[in-house]
């Protein structure tokens, strides 16, 4: 047995936070639309280069820079939406159709961040390409601080999201449209803006999640598809119908695929790290095979009752 | 009051209505009857806007309604309570009531949701349950609540007793029935149960192949020997 080592856990807390607020955004917008999100990790990526663009030439802490990526998260998911997708939900296009418009936007998004990483690279001379920002994080606690402030983020978020859900008008209008659009449109709500809404949301979050990243790991302009890998799996263990689902499934993929990859390394060696995607895909794959409907679909009273009565 | 004139309807390609003509009479119970498919639902649909109107006319207090959205139709002030999915399943009862006055301004809404659960005192208790746990004829009374939140002036029922217990189904009816004497308003009932819908009822009209069989008072109708017996099962 490996003992916890005090980095491993460090790592799978902060890859767990950062995940909840990809999966959460990617759940919100497939109930809304009905869409899976292939474009959802470039989301993150583009503001992983708008905060290394903020820190290296403008000179601001990477925390500060949240608030911009937030923003151009939310605003690159919208025009998704408005100009790519809206239009063919008006025509009647059915989900793959849509799913592959999302590929297509990925792929713009991932030409755009490449040009983006070569611009910053000539012109700037930073480095774009395998760079890292955790020399530039703060200390807390003798602790790097993204330790305290991504899973402080991730908690405030779900609960900020629950609170607009539940007790907000416009919130609920949301679960209605989400329920029964045609209903919703009966009774005056315009299912539209809150569709657009929730992709804003949905980027927003990813802008955050992306403008965290490099204080925890080495990014380059390929990670979103990676990331998109592991956000996919939390989405799906959570059941993609369920924001809180999908926020245990980023906790639940996060920890284990960094805990995994951790200890697998250290008992079998480290050529194993590179095959890491094994393991939130093979829970993927457990989920859709035995519990389709993810976490929140399994109904756990029936099941423990059987247990207790066996 | 709806006016009905000469209209030619249905989905798409597939007509269902042939020259239907209706006058609906305000703060009367219209009551709707016919066989299956004689094209019930598909009246009250198209006076809502929800079907493909070829030709003919509906007119509300003299306004145009075909070629109109349905939320536009619900701001005129006509309710439709379709059969299925009228509520929200995974909203409180109170939320559904927020969402149904969503364009009424907050503190008009709040007080219109306490008026409206006074008069179904059956889902007070209900509040903050989530609306897909009630029974079939509690969800109909949040469904009515709802549609009352707007102060409609006209109320569509299709079915509202379908799928329920004969208690539940009489207490719907005695809801509707409430509706006409102490809020007069008018109401257009599709009923599948067309005795117990023209016991209440004041004008009837009987549809059969999606033409007018049968125009006049409901009493009327329940004693004609021969409509009843043929289209009605009545005796």
């Amino acid at each position: 047995m490996v003992a916890l080592s005090l980095p491993l856990i460090r790592d799978a807390v902060i890859f767990a936070s950062l995940l909840t607020m990809l999966s959460t955004g990617l759940t919100l917008t497939y109930m809304t639309t009905r869409v899976p999100n292939f474009a959802h990790g470039e989301f993150a990526t583009m503001n992983v280069y708008l905060n290394l663009a903020l820190v290296q030439v403008l000179g601001l802490s990477p925390y500060l820079g949240v608030v911009p990526s937030f923003f151009f998260g939310g605003l690159v998911a919208l025009l998704l939406y408005l100009a790519v997708l809206k239009p063919l939900l008006d025509r009647g296009a059915n989900y793959v159709i849509l799913m592959i418009a999302t590929i297509a936007y990925d792929m713009i998004l991932i030409s755009i961040i490449n040009i983006i990483a070569d611009y910053l690279n000539r012109v700037y001379k930073i480095q774009t390409r395998l760079f890292q920002l955790k020399g530039l994080d703060l200390d807390l606690l003798g602790q790097p601080m993204i330790f305290t402030v991504a899973p402080a983020l991730s908690l405030i978020i779900i609960t900020v999201l629950y609170f607009f859900l539940n007790k907000t008008k416009f919130g609920i209008a949301m679960r209605a449209a989400i329920e029964n659009p045609s209903l919703a449109e009966v009774i005056g709500i315009n299912i539209n803006l809150t569709y657009a809404f929730s992709w804003f949301i949905s980027g927003g979050l990813a802008g955050l999640a992306g403008a965290l990243l490099p204080l925890y790991m080495t990014c380059n302009p390929d990670i979103g598809v990676r990331l998109l890998i592991s956000i996919f799996a939390a989405s799906i263990v959570g059941g993609l119908t369920n924001i809180y689902g999908a926020f245990l499934g980023g906790l639940l993929i996060g920890l284990a695929e960094t805990l995994g990859t951790g200890y697998l390394s250290i008992m079998v060696g480290p050529w194993i790290v590179p095959y890491r995607p094994v393991i939130p895909l093979s829970l993927m794959l457990l989920t859709l095979l035995f519990a389709p409907r993810g976490l929140t679909g399994v109904d756990w009273r029936k099941l423990l009752r059987r247990e207790a009565e066996a | 009051m709806i006016v009905v004139q000469n209209l030619n309807a249905g989905y798409r390609r597939l007509q269902v209505l042939f020259d239907v003509s209706a006058s609906f009479q305000v703060g009367k119970i219209n009551v709707i009857v016919g066989p299956n498919g004689s094209g019930k639902s598909t009246l009250l649909k198209s006076i809502f806007g929800l079907t493909s109107v070829y030709s003919g006319s509906v007119k509300f207090n003299g306004v145009e309604l075909t070629g109109r959205p349905p939320h536009d139709i619900a701001r005129l002030g006509i309710a439709y309570l379709p059969q299925l999915n009228k509520v929200f399943e995974n909203l409180t009862v109170e939320e559904n009531l927020l969402m149904a006055g969503y364009t009424l301004n907050k503190s008009r809404l709040l007080e219109k949701i306490e008026e409206v659960i006074e008069i179904f005192p059956i889902i007070k208790k209900y509040r903050k349950t989530k609306t897909g746990l009630l029974s079939g004829g509690e969800r109909q009374m949040v469904a009515t609540a709802m549609a009352l939140i707007r102060e409609p002036k006209v109320m569509m029922f299709d079915e509202p007793t379908s799928e329920l217990a004969p208690k539940m189904a009489k207490s719907v009816l005695e809801k509707i029935v409430e509706l006409r004497d102490k809020m007069k308003m008018t109401i257009i009932l599709v009923e599948q149960n067309a005795k117990k819908a023209l016991e209440i009822g004041d004008r009837s009209y009987l549809l059969v192949g999606g033409r007018v069989a049968f125009e006049g008072g409901c009493r009327e109708l329940l004693s004609h020997p021969q409509l009843s017996t043929l289209y009605l099962g009545l005796r």
